[in-house]
C-alpha cells in the first residue's frame, strides 16, 4: 500500500498537470476570442464596403464619364432611382 | 482535529506540500473506508481519494461556518466523487453486475486491514471478529452502510451525516436504526454476537 508521502506526491503531480492544462485552455480561449472579434467585426465590414458600394451598384455610385458614357438600357425598368447622365451634370429621373 | 484540518487545508491551498501530506495522513483512513463502501474496488477507491484532494484544491468553495465542518465538506466531496464513479461504471458496463455486488474477497487485503483498523497486536480472535464485521458491513444495503460507517467508524453526529448524505436528520436516525438491525442479522450469519461486535 502507498505511503501518505507517495499519495501526497501523486496528488501534487495531478494538481500541477491540471494547472498547466487550465493555463493552456485560458490562453486558447483568449486566442479564440480575438479571432471571433476579427471575424465578427472587421471582416464583415470590409466585405460590406466592397460588395454594396463598388460591385453591385456601379451605376448608382459611379457617375458616367467620357470613357464610360451613360447607357439607359442598363437601367432596370422598374427602377425609381436617380441616375447621372453625361459627366454627372445632368440627371434623369426614371 | 477540525481546527487542525482547516489550518492544514489553508496551508495546502498556499502550496505547502507538507500540509497536504499531513492532511492526507489525518483523513486518509476514514475517507478510504467511506469511498470503498461505495465502490468496492480498492484501486478505484485510492484514485477517488486522490481526486477528492485534487478537487479540494481547485474548488476552494469551503466556507467556515458554524454548521459546516471541514470534515463534513471533505466527506461530501468524496461522496460526490464516489457516486459519479459508480454512475460512470454502470454506463460503461465495464464490470458485470456480479462483480459490482461481489464485495467480500476471500483474503483480507492490505487496504481493508488498514481502513478497518487492523492492529499489529490484535489476537486471532479479534482479527476474526473484525473481519466478520467488515464482511457483514459490505453485505448491507448501501444506504445503511453509508450511515453506519459515518456514525460508528468516523464518529460523526447524525446532523453531520444528514449534511453529507443530503438527507433529513430524522431519515438518518431511521436509517441508523434499520441499519443496526440489518447488521445484527448479518453478524448472526457470521457467527458473531452483536453485543460482542
Amino acid at each position: 500500500m502507498k505511503t501518505d508521502k507517495e499519495v501526497s506526491r501523486e496528488v501534487t503531480e495531478k494538481i500541477t498537470k491540471l494547472e498547466a492544462l487550465r493555463l493552456r485552455a485560458r490562453k486558447r480561449i483568449k486566442q479564440i476570442t480575438v479571432a471571433a472579434i476579427m471575424v465578427g467585426f472587421l471582416i464583415p465590414a470590409t466585405v460590406h464596403f466592397v460588395t454594396t458600394e463598388e460591385l453591385n451598384h456601379p451605376l448608382q455610385y459611379a457617375p458616367p464619364t467620357s470613357e464610360t458614357p451613360f447607357d439607359p438600357d442598363l437601367i432596370p425598368e422598374d427602377s425609381t432611382e436617380t441616375f447621372y447622365y453625361g459627366d454627372g451634370v445632368e440627371q434623369v429621373e426614371v | 482535529m477540525q481546527d487542525e484540518g482547516i489550518a492544514l487545508y489553508r496551508r495546502f491551498l498556499d502550496g505547502d506540500e507538507q500540509a497536504l501530506e499531513a492532511l492526507i495522513s489525518l483523513y486518509r483512513r476514514g475517507l478510504l473506508r467511506f469511498i470503498y463502501g461505495y465502490v468496492h474496488d480498492e484501486a478505484l477507491a485510492e484514485d477517488l481519494l486522490q481526486e477528492t484532494f485534487v478537487a479540494l484544491y481547485f474548488r476552494r468553495t469551503f466556507k467556515e461556518r458554524g454548521d459546516a465542518s471541514f470534515k463534513t465538506y471533505l466527506y461530501k466531496v468524496a461522496r460526490n466523487k464516489s457516486l459519479n464513479a459508480i454512475k460512470k461504471r454502470k454506463r460503461k458496463k465495464e464490470v458485470s453486475l456480479e462483480a459490482i455486488t461481489d464485495d467480500s474477497p476471500s483474503q483480507e487485503s492490505e487496504l481493508q486491514a488498514f481502513v478497518y483498523g487492523a492492529d499489529a497486536h490484535e489476537t486471532i480472535e479479534e482479527k476474526e471478529r473484525r473481519q466478520a464485521v467488515q464482511r457483514a458491513l459490505l453485505r448491507l444495503k448501501a444506504e445503511y452502510r453509508e450511515v453506519i460507517i459515518l456514525r460508528y467508524f468516523d464518529d460523526l453526529s447524525p446532523e453531520r451525516i444528514a449534511q453529507i448524505t443530503k438527507r433529513k436528520t430524522k431519515q438518518v436516525y431511521n436509517l441508523l436504526a434499520r441499519g443496526k438491525t440489518a447488521l445484527k442479522e448479518e453478524l448472526k450469519t457470521e457467527g458473531v454476537g452483536y453485543e460482542n461486535g
